[in-house]
């Protein structure tokens, strides 16, 4: 949970450092020595957890509570000019992620690496990172893959040990705009495909547009639509498990009482997705592949006393049915608080119910329902070294002319 | 030199108990004249410690005109119309940035007007953020200083505030933004303001000329310019928002915007909740201000202006210090005079090659052309006379003979070989 709105995006690189440099191989196009912005971006969050049953997507089945620090991540990233005005960038990341099932415990999933380059009308990146998919809305829970059944666009290639396989993916994206408001994203992915179900090992088997408005980044508590979106993507399931699994979704944030102050706002997700055969769900993967309806809905109240962000809290339910599947749906159910307790350092709780029907107990451990409830701390951070480029939706860009710088 | 100006006598009136209350000023203005006054320091060297150089007047610091009369019929005003915009500069090509601007050009247009001429500025702000206007050095009202919730309420955006006072004292000054000061003069919001003795120009009389150049000094740190311009322009656009929903305009009040009436109300707004902005700045960081850009006029090397002179010709060139940080103008090749300080003429004029400009004040300067050729004028401190931490750039620019090649420079040659 990020109670500190103005969380710092990473810019990314353009030209490598001399140590990284030495790593890899020669720039093809010039080697010098630079130095280019950098920005190192983290979020710690940690939580004692208690009575996790196959909670939120089948994260951590089997284990009732333990001590968890899933997605932590660091970021890094460089920046620069290039010489007529556009930016390049390069951001390298890691996140902590909850595979308890795999003896190890927890470890690191690099969930960015990419190049982009962007100039006032274009952006085009490649590597690892957001999945298109995921950058509609954000919701309010603790962590951003907690009921992530329902808050996310689900990966039909997973196998379901790491639900950061629904939100990040090898992307290759263009992305066009108007105005910096609008946003068209064209792109091609590659999804994790840890359950091997796709055509190929590392072939490109998604591919998708969709469309983004943005408002003003200093009327995101005031604007009554500050951001929606909606888009369609055709993933290339092998026919053997179902065949090709189609998805429409969208949604939006819709602020139902702006304010500065005190704020309540509501998020949705819908998404429906069609054109597989799957018709029984025995593993995880097949919950994710399978035909199926879903909506996410989320009502937060944000207090912001002189105007910084203090608390919040959000309910946050989700609801799924299978068309295909007699007798399979569930809904998910969570209730967050954060408190801010310095610039970016919060104390934040959760308590999380899940509910399936019979025909998906057998995907999920034999669990019909789970419950979760959390307590702990996070901590988000940004900062900027060599600073010479600004952010490109900044509201002098937006509402004046755009520079980039 | 004004109308209420006393007599010399008065001077000589002086008791000995009132030239003793002056002593602690005595010590300080001494130490100007050591700075200053090579030929009053000597002087002072062979006089009574009681007594002061000649040209000492106590009261040449009164206005010249009360400054609270009114204008009378018939009194002549200068009606300039001033409008703070956002807008693109560019200080050296490839390198622009968002700024505050007075009439869409940084810096803000020069006002000239004659001493004791009434001078009112319609002040128009059609920018996202609050501003007003202190006029630098001017003997104003108090209610025309400019002084944001001191003197009057600042300027909110799409609105407007009348300024009227009458010029005076005579000499450089220049005129600012007095909102938030360290972002909105660093971006943009300052311009000359000359006021011409109405009584002859001792500069003009001693150092007969006929071109003045005027440089306003100042320096830009672009990201702290940039950062902090979106956070103001985000509240900016916030409160415009605002003017429509009572609940918003109940929420965003003074307190929201750090203004408080007293230390007891601030006090007490910490102890419910306020966060001051040096525990937690709107940036997310507070980074001390590094300026990498070093202006005169608004750019930097190799795009600043040069100063043109001919032999034998004096030129007065006005130093306004604009910005935030001192500099230490050098000029190649020759020595000229610093003739008037914040304005004023000095008891007598300085010989020096190099002057500290600090800032706030203003430095007036006359040049003779007496060594013909291509002269560099920078700031010393060379810091200053870098872009983006390379040299040369910055606070840089020539002095340039026209009449060079008259006088034997044969400037092509140089030019061929250093290329």
């Amino acid at each position: 949970m990020k109670i500190q709105i103005n969380r710092i995006g990473i810019l990314a690189a353009g030209a490598l450092t001399a140590a990284s440099q030495a790593q890899t191989q020669q720039n093809p196009v010039q080697q010098i020595s630079l130095q280019p912005q950098i920005e190192i971006a983290g979020s710690g969050l940690a939580t004692l957890d208690f009575g996790r049953e196959g909670m939120f997507g089948g994260r951590g089945i089997g284990s009732r509570s333990q001590i968890n620090f899933s997605d932590s991540s660091l970021s890094f990233g460089v920046a620069q000019r290039m010489y007529r005005g556009a930016i390049g960038s390069f951001t390298l990341g890691g996140i902590a992620i909850d595979e308890a099932n795999n003896g190890h415990g927890k470890q690191i999933f690099m969930h960015q690496a990419f190049a982009d380059f962007q100039e006032l009308r274009f952006e085009g990146y490649i590597g690892r990172t957001n999945t298109p998919t995921a950058q509609i809305v954000a919701f309010p829970t603790i962590r951003e893959d907690d009921l992530v059944d329902y808050t996310s666009v689900l990966n039909p290639f997973s196998n379901g040990a790491n639900p950061e396989e629904h939100r990040y993916s090898n992307v290759a994206g263009a992305v066009f705009n108007s105005g910096l408001h609008h946003f068209v994203n064209v792109h091609a992915q590659h999804q994790i495909d840890s359950a091997g179900v796709g055509q190929s090992d590392t072939g490109l088997n998604s591919v998708g547009i969709s469309f983004q408005y943005e408002g003003n980044p200093a009327l995101t508590t005031i604007d009554r639509f500050p951001s929606f979106g909606f888009g369609v993507e055709s993933r290339a399931v092998n026919k053997s498990f179902g065949g090709t699994s189609n998805v429409f979704y969208g949604g939006g944030v819709l602020n139902l009482q702006p304010g500065l102050v005190d704020k309540l706002d509501l998020r949705l997700l819908g998404q429906v997705s069609f054109g597989n055969d799957t018709n029984t769900l025995t593993t995880l993967n097949d919950t994710y592949r399978a035909d199926q309806e879903s909506i996410a809905l989320s009502l937060r109240k944000l207090y912001s006393p002189f105007g910084k962000p203090a608390s919040q809290i959000a309910l946050t339910t989700g609801m799924k049915r299978y068309s295909k599947v007699p007798n399979a749906n569930s809904y998910g159910v969570a209730l967050s608080y954060g408190k801010s307790l310095g610039q970016g350092f919060d104390f934040v709780s959760q308590i999380g119910y899940e509910r399936r029907s019979s025909a998906m107990t057998s995907a999920f451990g034999g669990h019909s329902d789970a419950m979760v409830l959390q307590f702990g701390l996070s901590f988000n951070f940004g900062s900027t070294f060599n600073q010479s480029i600004g952010p490109r939706r900044s509201p002098t860009n937006l509402l004046h002319q755009y520079i980039p710088n | 030199m004004g109308k209420d100006k006393p007599s010399d006598n008065n001077k000589e009136a002086l008791g000995r108990r009132e030239l003793l209350k002056l002593g602690g000023i005595g010590l300080g203005t001494g130490l100007i004249g050591n700075a200053f006054g090579q030929s009053g320091q000597k002087a002072a060297a062979h006089q009574q410690v009681s007594q002061w150089p000649g040209a000492f007047d106590p009261q040449e610091t009164h206005p010249p005109y009360p400054p609270r009369d009114r204008p009378k019929p018939g009194e002549k005003i200068h009606v300039h119309d001033i409008e703070v915009t956002i807008g693109l500069h560019e200080i050296v090509p490839g390198v622009q940035t968002h700024m505050f601007m007075f009439n869409k050009s940084y810096p803000g247009p020069e006002i000239r007007v004659k001493e004791g001429d009434w001078v009112q500025v319609n002040l128009k702000n059609t920018s996202p953020e609050f501003h007003t206007i202190h006029w630098h050095g001017i003997m104003v009202p108090m209610e025309m200083d400019g002084v944001p919730l001191g003197t009057q309420w600042p300027v909110a955006p799409n609105q407007e505030f009348r300024y009227l006072w009458r010029a005076q004292p005579a000499g450089t000054h220049f005129y600012h933004c007095h909102v938030m000061t360290t972002l909105h003069q660093q971006a943009g919001l300052v311009g000359s303001l000359i006021v011409e003795p109405k009584e002859p120009d001792i500069v003009q009389k001693t150092f007969p000329y006929k071109r003045e150049y005027t440089m306003i000094l100042s320096e830009l740190d672009t990201n702290f310019v940039r950062n902090m311009m979106s956070e103001m322009v985000e509240m900016g656009v916030q409160m415009e928002r605002m003017n429509h929903s009572a609940k918003m305009m109940r929420e965003m009040n003074g307190k929201m915007m750090g203004w408080f009436k007293s230390k007891e109300e601030f006090v007490k707004a910490v102890k419910n909740g306020y966060i001051p902005p040096y525990l937690a700045a709107r940036t997310g960081t507070a980074m001390p201000i590094t300026p990498n850009y070093f202006m005169i006029n608004g750019k930097s090397y190799p795009m600043t202006d040069p100063l043109m002179i001919r032999r034998g010709e004096n030129i007065r060139v006005r130093l306004i210090a604009g910005g935030f940080m001192p500099h230490f103008i050098h000029l190649h090749g020759h020595d000229f005079w610093h003739v008037c300080q914040d304005g004023s003429p000095l008891a007598t004029p300085v010989r020096m090659n190099t002057i500290p400009i600090y800032p706030g004040t203003t430095s007036d300067i006359v040049i003779q052309g007496t060594n013909p050729g291509f002269w560099h004028l920078h700031d010393h401190s060379d810091l200053a006379t870098t872009n983006n931490g390379q040299h040369p750039g910055g606070m840089m620019t020539m002095l340039m003979y026209e009449d060079a090649r008259e006088a034997g420079v044969k400037w092509e040659e140089v030019i061929a070989i250093s290329s």
